[in-house]
Formats: structure tokens, sequence, C-alpha cells
């Protein structure tokens, strides 16, 4: 199959990566709104009602500014401070909320940052290129030392860890899949693998795509069974900068 | 120029990012926002279910019930946003007890418990918190932290 169906330009990357990182953000400012019995005093994550009160308009905002930057509604001259914004209101509200973050934050904080670099230069190729590299390479490394975290752990490679887990009742017990401990093994070792070869996605356009759909089933998977939603808007932020990031290195090394 | 030196700066990141995944060069706050930690589901198991329970002086021990999860909560996961929470906060008051159980008692964890304990059951002497997963090691308690007696509002 030819290698161009897989290539993506950096610049279109850019905006991919842009939509979904917003879409990402506007759906965690709705996950924060929905908290709001749970932010009052008493609440598990209850605070006083100024910082109660700002916590929620925030997220009313992070919401609005994510939908109109997903959805291209925002100009592209006010995409910089939507960024800006987008950035510091995530970052004190997992801040202010202290308890209970989805571990899928720091992505969106790196993809913003990185985007907020790539606005700040607009003109140069060169930027752009390596704003969609880093974006590419933090996905990969977040991939690759998870993946070896498991594989150093006995617990993941006998598959109790995965079991466990799944049948605990903060995941609701909803791993139905899972009840079986020889199915648990099994799955863990197929994570374990997707996560440990994520890496050569940056080798090859076509290994990219094939990478990324399964890191798709792979999160939505986790946000059916394991109702880890954030982390599906989150990585797939990465995706188009990972596929772009292969075509750059396959040209780079002339395949 | 300017483009070399952001392209430059762009690197670096990369570079710290990877030495951060080593536990000795784990990034500090705030930098630790930029150069994440990727070591996900690797917490201790007994952390992962937890029930908070409280008791009345001289009483047995019942579960502090979250609030009934309303339809319109339902789809953005407020219930597993819970249970995470009162793991976080079984992990703050673990990782504080080791410099003591004063610090645990002081601990900022600590005061958010008894605030949901006090709302909650306001006759409550005392609360604990306890994993309903096999502890390990097997000889490990399965009451992870018990508190102090509850002092009562007037005192």
């Amino acid at each position: 199959m030819t290698l161009d169906l897989f290539m993506l330009d950096p610049a279109v990357a850019l905006d991919l990566c842009r939509r979904l990182v917003a879409a990402a953000v506007a759906l965690s400012g709705l996950e924060t709104l929905s908290l709001f019995r749970a932010l009052r005093p008493g609440g598990s994550l209850a605070r006083p009602s100024l910082r109660r009160h700002l916590l929620l308009a925030t997220s009313a905002l992070r919401f609005v500014v994510g939908v109109g930057l997903a959805t291209a509604l925002i100009a592209p001259s006010w995409h910089l401070p939507a960024l800006v914004f987008l950035l510091a209101a995530t970052w004190w509200s997992h801040a202010s909320l202290a308890y209970g973050n989805s571990g899928a934050d720091p992505m969106i904080g790196v993809v913003l940052t990185a985007l907020i670099v790539g606005e700040l230069v607009p003109d140069s190729e060169l930027v752009q290129k390596m704003v969609v590299v880093t974006i590419a390479g933090h996905a990969t490394i977040a991939y690759f030392t998870t993946g070896l975290t498991k594989a150093l752990d006995a617990r993941w490679r006998s598959g109790v860890y995965l079991h466990t887990t799944a049948n605990s009742r903060i995941f609701g017990r909803s791993g139905s899949l899972l009840t079986d401990p020889r199915h648990a093994a099994v799955a863990s070792w197929i994570v374990i693998i997707f996560e440990l070869i994520f890496p050569i996605a940056l080798l090859d356009p076509r290994a990219a795509v094939a990478l990324c759909v399964a890191g798709l089933l792979f999160h939505l998977g986790n946000a059916l069974i394991l109702g880890l939603k954030n982390f599906l808007f989150a990585f797939a932020a990465t995706y188009p900068a990972i596929i772009a990031t292969a075509g750059l290195v396959s040209w780079w090394i002339g395949i | 120029m300017t483009e070399i030196v952001v392209a430059a700066l762009l690197i670096a990141w990369l570079i710290v990012t990877a030495l951060s995944q080593i536990p000795q060069f784990q990034a500090r706050a705030p930098w630790n926002r930029l150069c994440p930690s990727w070591m996900l589901f690797v917490a201790p198991l007994a952390v992962f279910d937890i029930e908070l329970e409280t008791r009345t002086d001289g009483g047995a021990w019942r579960p502090v019930v979250p609030p009934h999860i309303r339809w319109w909560e339902r789809p953005w996961g407020v219930t597993l946003r819970h249970r995470k929470v009162l793991t976080d906060l079984t992990h703050e008051i673990i990782k504080t007890r080791r410099l003591g159980r004063d610090a645990a008692l002081a601990s900022g964890a600590h005061a958010i418990l008894l605030d949901m304990v006090r709302h909650r059951h306001p006759d409550a002497h005392q609360f604990r918190l306890r994993t309903l997963l096999e502890p390990w090691p097997p000889e490990r308690s399965r009451v992870l932290f018990l508190s102090d007696p509850i002092p009562t509002e007037s005192a």
C-alpha cells in the first residue's frame, strides 16, 4: 500500500491535536461541573464557598472555550489566548480539586503547552514540526514508561493486578470480561506488549496508524469497562502528531 | 534564530521528561506538570478499594454512605470520582503517617475525612479507613488508619 495514504501534514496534525485536546478539556469541565454537590460542605471534595463558585465558573468557561476550539467557532487569531486560558484553568482546577484527579490531566497540559509554543512562532515550519515531534515524543514516553513499569511488576505479569482492579469496587466491579483470572493474564500481556512496542509508531506511518487505532480501542475499552473516560480524548489528541512524526521520520531516514 | 532556540527548548523538554521517568530524577512541583511521570496503575492494590467507617462510642462500625448519585451525575463518573477521592485521601494519610501519627492527624486528608464524617454522622465517635482488598503483604492489617476519638463540636 502506498505510504502517501498514511502521511499527515504537520499543520493539519496540529489542527487536529488542538481540536481533540479542546474536546478533552470541555469534557473535563463538564465532569467538574457535575461534582457541584461533592464540593459543598461535608462532600468528599468540600471547598470554601468562594473557591467552590470559582471552580464551577472556571469549569463552565472551560467547557464553552473547549467546545469553541474543538468546533473551530473560535477564530484563528484567538487560538493563542484560548489555549492559554484552557491550560491555566486546567492546571488551577487540578490543583484546587487536589484529590480524585484524572491521570490524563498531565497529558492535556503537555499538549496544550506544546500547542501554545507553536502559536507563539506561527510562521516557522521548523517550530511547527518540532511541536508535532514533541507531542508525539511525550505520548511515546508515556506509553513506554507505563508498559515497562507493568512489565517489571510480577503482579501485572501474572494478571493479578488487572484482575483485582477490574473487579474492584472503585471501578464499579464492571470488569465482567475479566472475571476469569486467565483472561486477565492474557489481557495484561496484550496491554504490556502494546505499550512496550508503541515507540515503533514513530518509525513508520503505517505502524503509526495501526498503533493509534489499537490505542483508540484500548482507551475506548478502558472507558467502557473501567470508566476511565478522560484518557480517550487526552491521548487521542496526541495521535495526529504521532502519525505526522512518523511521516517526518520516514522522510528523514529515506523510506 | 528564535526558531532554533524554541526548537532546542522543545528538545530539552522531551529529554527532561524522559529522565523524569526514572524515580531518582522525578521532577518536583510545579515542574512535574510539564514533565509528568507516567507510572500509572502500579499503586499498592490494598489502597484501591477503601471503606470509610465510623462508630459511636462503643458501637459497631458502619460505613459512611456516600450521597445518592442522581441520574444526571452518572454519565460523568461521579461515583468513580468519589471512590478515587477516598483512595487519594488514604494514600495521603498513609504517606504522612510515615512522618509520625501527629503528621497524619495534621494532614489535609485527615481534616477532609473528619469534616465528611462529622457532616454525615454527627454522633460519630471515631472513624477508620479499611481496605476491602487483600492487603499485601498478607499479614498486614485491613484497617489502614484508625482515628483518635472525635472531639465533640462544643469541646
